[in-house]
Parts: structure tokens; C-alpha cells; sequence
């Protein structure tokens, strides 16, 4: 729980949009049924019910059912499948 | 569902067992190497697709991933040409079909000649055999010039002619000479005679000396209209007689029919024979003549291989179906009879008095005779009996004196 309460970003005080911090994940929601992780660090866990997905100091839980990685680059991650919840741990 | 373009271009299905099997993708990922289907068995077991080109580079990565990867399946066309590649025959026959049938277009297999209607096709067909354009001729050594000046010489009755070459088949179009109408020769010794006897009803005499008048009566072969046209001012003069004579005729038509005749009843064996026309040449893949028993209809069919309207090849199937029958006596019923006996008589009655002819009155009656029905049509109509006859020498020698010996009593 050591991520529980996160550090705030600089840009924050800086009143810049969060984006502008380089290799900071981006995560894209298309409807319930879509998500593209921008700038991931890898894949942790691959199953029907359950996508890890590495980010910076941080770790994307997505849930749900039939998950499947339609796409996948060096950056890029497209799930798709009937998403239930997102964490971020 | 994969892809088409994926089928096209191969894959391998790639198994990675592994605490981490995650960390293979990753790797491929960071790589550039694309993957796809990616599915996990259990949670240390991942199965996924990858491009044949990276299948082995997948592999390697597997140690360092502590990975044990098995290639479940190589797929695609690349393999599946791979495995054919051996099969020389299969190779080689399409290619054989291909270069022949390029080699065919250039022949003639076929010649369709369209716009004639008085001269025979064989006609035009032998004058074009002469002129180089038969089937097998080589298409690009015609030359049209060549051609049109040789067929119209031999055809004189053909005004003009051209040859289209589609593929393999020559397409001739060819229109021809109207023949000039035929002039009146007004000095033509003809009379108008009578081709049915009528009573008149009206004279139109355009050239010619009217010897009848309205109401009277007119015999089969009386003269109407005479060509020989007397002058009280000079010699008598033959001219083409001209005109029409509208006459009330009367008709009587009979006709008898069988009532009972014999019909084919088909018994529902059949026969069929194949046979190959190649070329001019017949080959029979039967024994027996072709012509089967008499109680049989034949019925060929021809099919000729090619693309139609494009391209035929000289191979024509020849389908020839035999269906056997057999007679049995039938009857025809009274009423019917009656009907296609009435029908008939009214045909040949309209077909008597002609297009322009009219029907006044008609009376039909029916009988049984026999065993056969007997069917007489009375009619009264209305016609034109004018019928152009040339005159004799005899007629012209006594019209011409008459006239002379006239003279001097005027």
C-alpha cells in the first residue's frame, strides 16, 4: 500500500497538463469494451479475467471478461474484451 | 477468424511455457515483432501468432525470457506453396493451358456472319475461305482490304463486308445490294382479269379501257380492265392496264378431320451418348450407329468450349439423349374438333381474299361423318378481284385492227 497515496506530479503545481511528463501512462476507455494503455511497461500477467499491465511506479489492473491483447507495440496496448474495472496499484 | 492477408502472407503458432510467459510478448513487442491472437491456456501457459520471418527470432528470445516455447504450427500460403513446390506436373500444366490458350486466340475457331439475308452464309463462307478468313486461319495476317475486295468480287450481290476479330472468333457483318425496284413499263400490253367471280361493287380504272360496270357480274377470268385502249382520234393503244375491282365473292370451304389418330407416349427410357467434335474431326465414344430405333426422338445437344461471346475453342460435346415412345390410338373430342376445324377455315378463308379483303357474312357447319368431322365455312366478303395478266399476241392483233377498221366509219 506503499502506492496508496501517490506522489503529485510537478505539473500540477506548474497548473501543465500531466501529459507533458515524458513516459507517464496515458489510458484511453473506448465505451466498456476498449482500452489502449499508452507508454506501458510491459505486460505482468495475461489472463481471461485479469491484465496486468506495468506503467511508471505504477500498476494497471484491468478486469473483466473474454480479455483479449488485440494489439500490441513497444508502447502501445489495446485490450479488448467486456472491461469490468481498471486499477491502479 | 484470421485474416486473409495473414493467410497470404504465413504465420507460425507459437506455444510459451514459462513462469512469465508475459515477459516473451514484451520482449516481441519491444522487438517490433508483431504478434497477434495472443491467448493464455493457463496462467503460465501462452499461445500466440506470429510472422513466419520472426518465428525463429521468437524462438531465441525464449531462453532469455525463461521460456520453453514450442512452434505448435506453420500455416499460410508461403508453406503451402512450400509443399508443392515438388509437384512439377501441377506447375507445368497450367502453364501449358495458359500458353495454349494464348496461342488459340490467335487463330480463327469460329466465323459469325450477321446482315445477310438473300445470300447464303456457305456463300459468304466459301468466298471467304478464298480470301484467307476460314477456321485455324491466323487472325493477324488478315488484312481487310485484302479481304473486302476479294468477297465483293466473288459476291457481287454483297454492297459491303467487314471482319471484326474478337478473341477467336471473326465477326462478319455484311450488308446487301437492294435490288432497283422494277419500273412500271406503261406501254406493257397487260389486262386486268378477274381471279374470282363477284359481283362489283366498285371500279377504279387508273390505265385501261373498263369493259364491266357497277352491279354486274364478273366470271372467274373475265378481262376487266383491257390493256388495249381504244381513241376515236387515233390508233388503238396497248398500255399497262391499271386499277382495282372491289367485288362481292362468295366462298365455300370444306375440310375434314379423323377423330381418332396416334400420339407418341414417351415410356421413360432414355439413352445418351457423348461424342467430340474437334475441329472437322468426329470422335464417338459409342459403338452403335447414331441413329437409334424408329420409335425414338434424338435430341442433340452441342456444347462448344470456350467462353461465350469471347473466346471458343474448335471442341465442341456432343449430347445426343434417344427417348423412347411408343403410339397409342387417342381421340379427339367433338367440341374440339369443331373448334380447330372453324379455326382452320376461317385461316384459309383470310388467307383467300387477302390483307384488304373483308368478311360480310359467314356461316359455319359441322358434321360427323364416319368417324371423321367434316367442317364447311360459307362466307360472303368483299375484295379486290383485280389481277394483272399479260395479254396475248392474239388479243394485241385483234385489239389493233378493230381500231384501224373503225377509223374510216368515224
Amino acid at each position: 500500500m506503499k502506492n496508496a497515496v501517490r506522489k503529485r506530479p510537478i505539473t500540477e503545481f506548474l497548473d501543465l497538463p500531466a501529459e507533458l511528463v515524458p513516459g507517464v501512462p496515458r489510458l484511453t476507455m473506448s465505451g466498456g469494451s476498449e482500452v489502449l494503455v499508452e507508454n506501458h511497461g510491459g505486460l505482468r500477467s495475461y489472463a481471461r479475467d485479469l491484465i496486468e499491465v506495468r506503467g511508471r511506479n505504477m500498476l494497471l489492473q484491468i478486469r473483466g471478461e473474454d480479455l483479449e491483447l488485440a494489439a500490441m507495440t513497444k508502447t502501445d496496448i489495446v485490450i479488448r474484451g467486456i472491461i469490468v474495472a481498471v486499477e491502479l496499484c | 477468424m484470421e485474416r486473409l492477408a495473414d493467410r497470404a502472407r504465413g504465420y507460425a503458432v507459437i506455444k510459451a511455457v514459462g513462469v512469465e510467459p508475459t515477459r516473451l510478448v514484451d520482449r516481441c513487442a519491444a522487438e517490433q515483432i508483431d504478434f497477434w491472437g495472443a491467448y493464455p491456456e493457463d496462467d503460465y501457459t501462452l499461445v500466440f501468432r506470429t510472422r513466419l520471418k520472426h518465428a525463429d527470432k521468437v524462438m531465441r528470445f525464449a531462453d532469455r525470457c525463461c521460456c520453453e516455447v514450442t512452434m505448435l504450427e506453420r500455416c499460410g500460403a508461403p508453406i503451402e506453396a512450400k509443399k508443392l513446390k515438388k509437384r512439377y506436373v501441377l506447375w507445368a500444366l497450367p502453364l501449358l493451358f495458359l500458353s495454349l490458350l494464348v496461342a488459340s486466340s490467335f487463330y480463327i475457331w469460329k466465323i459469325e456472319i450477321v446482315g445477310n439475308e438473300t445470300v447464303s452464309k456457305i456463300e459468304i463462307l466459301n468466298a471467304l475461305e478464298d480470301s484467307g478468313v476460314y477456321i485455324g486461319a491466323y487472325s493477324p495476317n488478315f488484312t481487310s482490304d485484302n479481304i473486302r475486295s476479294r468477297v465483293l468480287i466473288r459476291v457481287p450481290e454483297l454492297k459491303w463486308i467487314s471482319v471484326s476479330v474478337f478473341g477467336s472468333r471473326a465477326y462478319v457483318e455484311v450488308r446487301e445490294r437492294k435490288e432497283i425496284p422494277e419500273l412500271l413499263d406503261e406501254d406493257e400490253p397487260v389486262k386486268i382479269v378477274a381471279e374470282q367471280s363477284g359481283i362489283i361493287e366498285q371500279m377504279n380504272v387508273l390505265r385501261g379501257f373498263s369493259l364491266f360496270k357497277k352491279g354486274q357480274t364478273a366470271a372467274k377470268s373475265d378481262t376487266l380492265i383491257d390493256g388495249a385502249l381504244p381513241s376515236t382520234f387515233g390508233k388503238t393503244e396497248i398500255s399497262h392496264a391499271e386499277g382495282s375491282v372491289i367485288a362481292r365473292t362468295w366462298y365455300e370451304i370444306c375440310a375434314v378431320m379423323p377423330l381418332k389418330y396416334t400420339e407418341k407416349a414417351y415410356t421413360g427410357k432414355t439413352n445418351s451418348r457423348f461424342a467430340l467434335i474437334i475441329g472437322d474431326n468426329r470422335i464417338n465414344f459409342y459403338s452403335k450407329s447414331r441413329i437409334c430405333d424408329t420409335n425414338c426422338d434424338n435430341i442433340i445437344v452441342k456444347k462448344t468450349l470456350g467462353i461465350k461471346g469471347f473466346f471458343e475453342l474448335p471442341v465442341t460435346l456432343v449430347n445426343e439423349n434417344s427417348a423412347f415412345y411408343e403410339r397409342t390410338d387417342a381421340s379427339v373430342s367433338e367440341d374440339t374438333a369443331k373448334a380447330r376445324l372453324e379455326a382452320l377455315l376461317n385461316d384459309e378463308l383470310k388467307f383467300k381474299i387477302g390483307e384488304n379483303g373483308e368478311i360480310v357474312s359467314s356461316e359455319f357447319t359441322f358434321s360427323l361423318l364416319d368417324g371423321s368431322a367434316a367442317g364447311t365455312l360459307r362466307a360472303e366478303c368483299k375484295q379486290n378481284i383485280a389481277a394483272e395478266e399479260e395479254m396475248t399476241a392474239d388479243e394485241i392483233r385483234a385489239a389493233l385492227p378493230a381500231k384501224e377498221e373503225q377509223k374510216p366509219n368515224d
